[in-house]
């Protein structure tokens, strides 16, 4: 009897959980906000804002992609640099090469989808998904060398690509792909089986298992969605540079990562949602923006950063520990 | 996995073969194909040393003279996988090969603890080398492995970073990039650039012009000198240094870091722009033009290092770049290593800065301590057919500004 109550309190304990962490970092964002626009005026420009959020969009898109493999309890992927890497490189090659616009785009993402599925499905096999996206980033980081020859891959597109300068409405067509991007993985998460899959397979794969869900489906296209997600960056770069190299995107896995956990996905699974990633990308860009106004040394913003991104992953496991004990 | 999945990979994986063989032919570029028949000197004025106009060599060819004799050469550098490695590797492979000297080389992955090991198990191995070159990952960190390699007694290069003062007595001599003069000469570009903009009845937002200076990432060497580099090259008539901000090496860290700066300094105006090669001042380019300030018109962009995208320089976009070439750099390794046998070891001190000049070097002196590659800066303007005559027709060590700057 004592089973059936527990069962039941559960479901309600993580939908105010969730809530209560959306709230948190709403709240985090207003108050970064309303700190920043009275210590720093120009922080509350609108140019300022666009800024902001344009420098998250790219780490905010394929974060919201790596939530689907951290929800899945596969903690995160550590080849999202490298296939943004590659998909930007065999773009620019398409585009030199004289292919359509349409072709060097989707071509590239469909590599990317492979290069996704590949690997979900060996952790779907069971292999780690820490070694085995360590193992891919490398060899896709090899071959991306290879077919470079160490060169920069020129896009020699004549004009501008609307896809990487265009601004609808004066918003950056990154923030608009950002923005739907997350809107639809909202939907996929909350109102598709795929996406309770998802969840469920990282809060208890045991009994995901045995329910009858299709675990190495959903892990496999978890990681297609993150894989095809670092793509799309890889996409936009080459839209706005008009040229890719292997040294792109350095660092960005640690930063995607960092999006991640500032938006309390569990690291473990099963619980976290892409807006709050997405939230989690904006306010570490807003953090770094308001530093720079500000004019701290370099060194100082690293280590505040360092703290609020420590700092955030410390508060939300408190206040999961809590409201699970 | 599903059998569904299975038969939409395979053709997607087909596809993904067909694209790099289609577009293999489009990652190389032929080095010294322009070179054969290079008109004369574009006329661009420039603040800067410009390298005279050359009447067209042949491609770059070491001097005949100082025949190796099969010679080996070990290299101990970084990876690759950065483009300005590979074509340093490319020029220092070259050079060796015209002057008959055996090179290999050992990568590490920028990490100064793995170049250590490395050279440890070079030396354990109790195979020398004729002469070493090391370019460390890290200059003062690696300055252990300069000492470990000048222990054995054989001759030791440093490369691209020269070492900290209490490290010089362990290496033969440093051959490479001065980095100073390099800021230097963006400092002399970017006063030039003051002067054009005057002249072309640009309203400066200070009586000195306000200026944001975008630099490599924090701690790394060649970002230091030149900034000092440039503030020395600009003291007697500064600027209104407004923001000199860490980025990093591409162009979407220079988009990232300029739409900032740009938000950041929107009510004092930006004037100028220093970035520190020309991959930042790329995206620095396209934040200030969707931001609405032209670049060229009101607001004048240097480069420090001209690299990939050559449009910025051809439209007029960037007032100025340095011609500091990875594959000169490459290029006076290898000559330094013949100056040296050919001289029976002898290293002259002081410091060898060659004028910019179309011809391949034909020295066969001995090295000096320091040996640098030239760094002229160039100057583009809003004449779009004389840009790219400056880009096809400016001859260095014999390739065209446009081959060496392509890579």
């Amino acid at each position: 009897m004592s089973t059936i109550v527990e069962t039941a309190a559960k479901p309600r304990l993580v939908m105010s959980r969730a809530k209560a962490f959306n709230v948190a970092l709403a709240v985090g964002v207003v108050v970064v906000l309303i700190v920043s626009g009275l210590t720093q005026p120009e922080f509350l420009s609108a140019d300022n804002l666009v800024a902001t959020v344009r420098a998250a969009a790219l780490i905010g898109i394929a974060a919201v992609g790596m939530t689907f493999i951290t929800l899945t309890g596969n903690f995160v992927s550590l080849s999202t640099e490298q296939t943004a890497v590659i998909t930007a490189i065999l773009c620019a090659m398409a585009l030199g090469a004289g292919w359509p616009m349409w072709a060097a785009v989707v071509v590239p993402l469909a590599v990317a989808m492979v290069i996704g599925a590949l690997q979900g499905i060996f952790v779907a096999l069971g292999l780690n998904s820490i070694i085995t996206t360590l193992g891919a980033g490398a060899a896709i980081f090899g071959i991306a060398n290879v077919i470079t020859n160490s060169k920069t891959i020129q896009a020699r597109v004549p004009d501008p690509m609307w896809l990487g300068t265009a601004r609808p409405l004066g918003i950056p067509i990154q923030v608009w792909i950002f923005v739907v991007l997350v809107l639809i993985t909202m939907v996929v998460l909350r109102k598709t089986s795929f996406g309770r899959t998802v969840k469920m397979i990282g809060s208890n794969s045991n009994t995901a298992r045995s329910s009858g869900l299709r675990i190495t489906r959903a892990v496999v296209a978890s990681f297609i969605i993150a894989s095809v997600f670092a793509g799309i960056c890889g996409v936009l770069l080459v839209a706005q540079v008009n040229q890719a190299k292997t040294l792109n995107f350095t660092g960005f896995n640690i930063d995607v990562v960092a999006a991640v956990l500032v938006g309390g996905t569990a690291i473990q699974g099963g619980e976290g949602s892409t807006l709050r990633t997405a939230l989690g990308a904006i306010v570490i860009a807003m953090l770094t923006n308001y530093m720079l106004l500000a004019q701290y040394e370099y060194g100082t913003r690293l280590i505040i950063t360092g703290f609020v991104v420590g700092g955030a992953v410390i508060a939300f496991n408190w206040v999961r520990g809590k409201s699970s004990s | 996995m599903p059998k569904r999945a299975k038969l939409w990979l395979a053709p997607l994986a087909l596809a993904a073969v067909g694209l790099v063989a289609a577009c293999g032919g489009s990652t190389s570029t032929s080095a010294a194909s322009s070179a054969a028949a290079a008109p004369a000197a574009p006329a661009a004025s420039s603040a800067a040393a410009e390298p005279a106009a050359p009447a067209a060599s042949d491609a770059a060819a070491a001097p005949a003279t100082m025949d190796g004799g099969g010679k080996s050469i070990s290299v101990f550098m970084p990876s690759t996988s950065n483009n300005y490695l590979a074509e340093w590797r490319r020029g220092l492979e070259a050079t060796a090969a015209d002057l008959n000297y055996q090179v290999t080389v050992v990568e590490n992955n920028f990490d100064q603890s793995e170049q250590d090991l490395q050279i440890q198990q070079a030396l354990a191995s109790g195979t020398k080398a004729d002469i070493y070159v090391i370019w460390p990952a890290d200059s003062k960190a690696g300055v252990a492995s300069l000492r470990s390699l000048s222990q054995t007694g054989v001759p030791t290069v440093v490369a691209n970073q020269p070492p900290p003062a209490e490290a010089v007595p362990f290496m033969t001599m440093y051959a490479g990039v001065n980095d100073y003069l390099n800021g230097q000469v963006a400092g002399q570009l970017e006063l030039g650039a003051r002067d054009a903009a005057i002249a072309a009845g640009m309203k400066l937002n200070s009586p000195e012009g306000n200026l944001v200076e975008i630099m490599f990432t924090p701690g790394y060497q060649a970002s230091v000198a030149r900034h000092d580099g440039f503030i020395d090259a600009t003291k007697a008539a500064p600027f209104n240094m407004l923001a000199s901000e860490y980025s990093g090496f591409d162009a979407e860290a220079g988009y990232n870091t300029m739409s900032q700066l740009i938000a950041a300094n929107k009510g004092k105006g930006i004037d100028f722009v220093y970035a520190h090669n020309d991959a930042l001042a790329l995206g620095a380019n396209k934040a200030l033009n969707e931001a609405g300030i032209v670049p060229g018109k009101d607001v004048m962009v240097v480069g420090g290092t001209c690299h990939g995208d050559l449009t910025a320089l051809e439209n007029g976009q960037q007032y100025g770049s340095g011609l500091q070439a990875a594959r000169l750099e490459g290029n006076v390794v290898a000559l330094a290593v013949a100056r040296y046998f050919n001289n029976d070891g002898t290293v002259l001190d002081g410091e060898d800065s060659p004028e910019p000049s179309p011809e391949f070097p034909a020295t066969s002196t001995a090295p000096y301590k320091y040996n640098y590659i030239p760094n002229p800066g160039l100057v583009f303007s809003s004449d779009e057919a004389a840009n790219k005559a400056i880009l096809d027709d400016t001859v260095l060590w014999g390739d065209t500004m446009r081959n060496l700057c392509t890579y």
